[in-house]
């Protein structure tokens, strides 16, 4: 086994000691409770189906960012708080590998766990279909972005308090205010603003294109698509700017 | 050979510079004290060998090697910080099975030789400094190190604790291991150390073996039983008190001869100490 791999190990250790997973999985696989509540509500709606993957009503994606949100801020935060890193990092593994090492622990396998439970209990309750497909990308494109955020914010404030307070209330920001921003165009019908705030809450357009699809004729959708792509690029940048930042970090 | 060799490194946090220039070597199957006042550096030259420092210049060899760009020399070089850093709900197990699946080793081996049976479901947020010392001890030398880089490991110490990490060091250096060893508690390193590197405002003031750097100056130290008989009798030569020290430029047979001719009797005599040769090197004599 290469060296990476064998510090790769002991860094997934560290974050998913017992019980971590004995208490996630079963809450992710009990938290889509809200999936059979709103379609029956809904009349098996595809709005329905949409409106059960919106983050907060979802239990599992928010155990999801949960997971990741303590990972980053408690585990991997508090070590380069606290000088811990300093045992990982005279381990016989670089820098870059370290962190991407840390961010697929903290931030990736919470991910996968998520879409893999979601993936089987959909397709077992045969409804993994086009619309609860486009949530599961949905939501991965945006939890992405909100761990970058939450990544970047545990680096530069080197604080858990700070942190958390901080992150929560950006990611609340932009998600509120980008939501109430994209309410106003789609019922004042001017669409030609909405590509560009769609990143910020893509379940405002979602709900509204599975409620009136044919009103819109697509631009919704197209809308929808930047977004999530918005949403993957800005992730990738804030992890970048990270992994830059760590790089250099005098610990 | 060299274990360690450092070429004018160069380093500043914001406007402070921590170090300026620092080069000195050491040779493999020594162990080398690395001394200075506080603030003086020592850390942070650690910090830039153990490659969490990234220095602003300079040259950094372990073993011939690049920390920064070769890592696989850490599988050779271990590091042993004041106090032990690893995540601290850890249990003293987990951290030492933790190092020998990276690095190898034997463990039960490991907690044989360093009695730690009794404590290893302990956490190490519960261990005593000199414990958690001897925890650290031995997962560093699981991985069977050629060099071991320390950065005041008797710091927090008892001086029981403090004799038991420098006998160790003893038997190690025996076996072939190369140590640099920060410290401020100089009396005791002086019994363990064969070279010195001074380090004093973020520059190396002298590097070299131990007996040069106290020969310097050729200054002793006498305690006697009457010290103003002694002053008379060493009158008209470079004396001085020093706590209830004299320190006098002589040779040392001839200092004791003339002395115990006029019936002054010298219960310790010795060259300068290694505390002597820190306020020389460090600007700190006054």
């Amino acid at each position: 086994m290469s060296s990476a791999l064998k510090v790769f190990r002991v860094v997934l250790k560290e974050r998913y000691k017992s019980p971590t997973l004995e208490l996630i999985v079963p809450a992710m696989i009990a938290g889509n409770v809200m999936i059979p509540a709103f379609l029956i509500r809904g009349g098996f709606q595809p709005y329905g189906l949409v409106l059960s993957f919106i983050p907060m009503i979802n239990v599992s994606e928010t155990a999801a960012i949960a997971l990741a949100l303590r990972n980053v801020i408690f585990v991997t935060g508090e070590h380069v708080y606290q000088g811990f890193v300093s045992s990982y990092l005279t381990m016989p593994v670089s820098r870059t590998s370290f962190f991407l090492m840390a961010m697929v622990s903290d931030v990736v396998i919470p991910l996968f766990t998520f879409l893999a439970i979601e993936t089987v209990y959909l397709d077992l309750a045969g409804i993994l279909n086009p619309y609860s497909s486009s949530m599961l990308v949905i939501f991965s494109a945006g939890y992405l972005f909100s761990t970058g955020v939450i990544y970047l914010t545990t680096f530069l404030l080197k604080s858990p308090g700070a942190s958390v307070l901080t992150s929560i209330f950006l990611l609340s920001a932009i998600f509120v205010g980008g939501g109430v921003g994209e309410f106003g165009l789609i019922i004042s019908k001017n669409l030609n603003f909405l590509p560009l705030i769609s990143w910020t809450n893509p379940y405002v357009i979602a709900v509204a294109e599975t409620l009136l699809p044919s009103r819109y004729f697509g631009a919704l959708a197209d809308a929808l698509t930047l977004g999530v792509l918005i949403d993957l690029i800005l992730g990738a940048l804030l992890y970048v700017i990270t992994l830059l930042n760590f790089r250099r970090m005098d610990l | 050979m060299t274990a360690i060799s450092l070429k004018d490194v160069r380093k500043s946090f914001g406007r402070y510079q921590a170090l300026k220039g620092v080069s000195f070597n050491v040779q493999e199957g020594s162990v080398t004290g690395f001394v200075g006042p506080n603030g003086a550096g020592k850390t942070t030259t650690i910090k830039v060998m153990a490659g969490l420092v990234r220095p602003d210049s300079g040259e950094v060899r372990l073993l011939g090697r690049d920390p920064f760009e070769d890592v696989e020399v850490m599988n050779e070089v271990s590091f042993v910080f004041t106090r032990l850093m690893y995540p601290p709900t850890d249990t003293v197990l987990e951290y030492l099975e933790d190092q020998a699946a990276v690095f190898g080793g034997d463990v039960k081996k490991a907690i044989e030789e360093f009695d730690l049976k009794v404590h290893l479901k302990k956490k190490l947020s519960e261990l005593s400094s000199g414990l958690a010392q001897r925890v650290q001890l031995a997962a560093a030398l699981l991985k069977s190190p050629k060099l071991i880089i320390a950065d005041e490991p008797a710091a927090n110490l008892d001086p029981p604790a403090r004799n038991e990490l420098y006998e160790r060091i003893k038997e190690l250096n025996r076996k072939g291991v190369t140590f640099l060893i920060s410290s401020h508690v100089l009396s005791e390193l002086e019994r363990v150390i064969d070279r010195v590197v001074f380090i004093s405002d973020g520059r190396v003031t002298f590097e070299g073996p131990l007996g040069e750097a106290l020969d310097r100056g050729e200054e002793i130290y006498l305690l006697v039983d009457n010290v103003e008989k002694a002053l008379s009798v060493l009158s008209g030569r470079d004396v001085r008190k020093d706590g209830a020290y004299l320190v006098v430029r002589v040779d040392m047979a001839e200092a004791i001869s003339s002395l115990e001719k006029a019936g002054v009797r010298v219960l310790i005599a010795r060259r300068s100490s290694l505390d002597e040769a820190f306020k020389k090197y460090t600007n700190l004599g006054g």
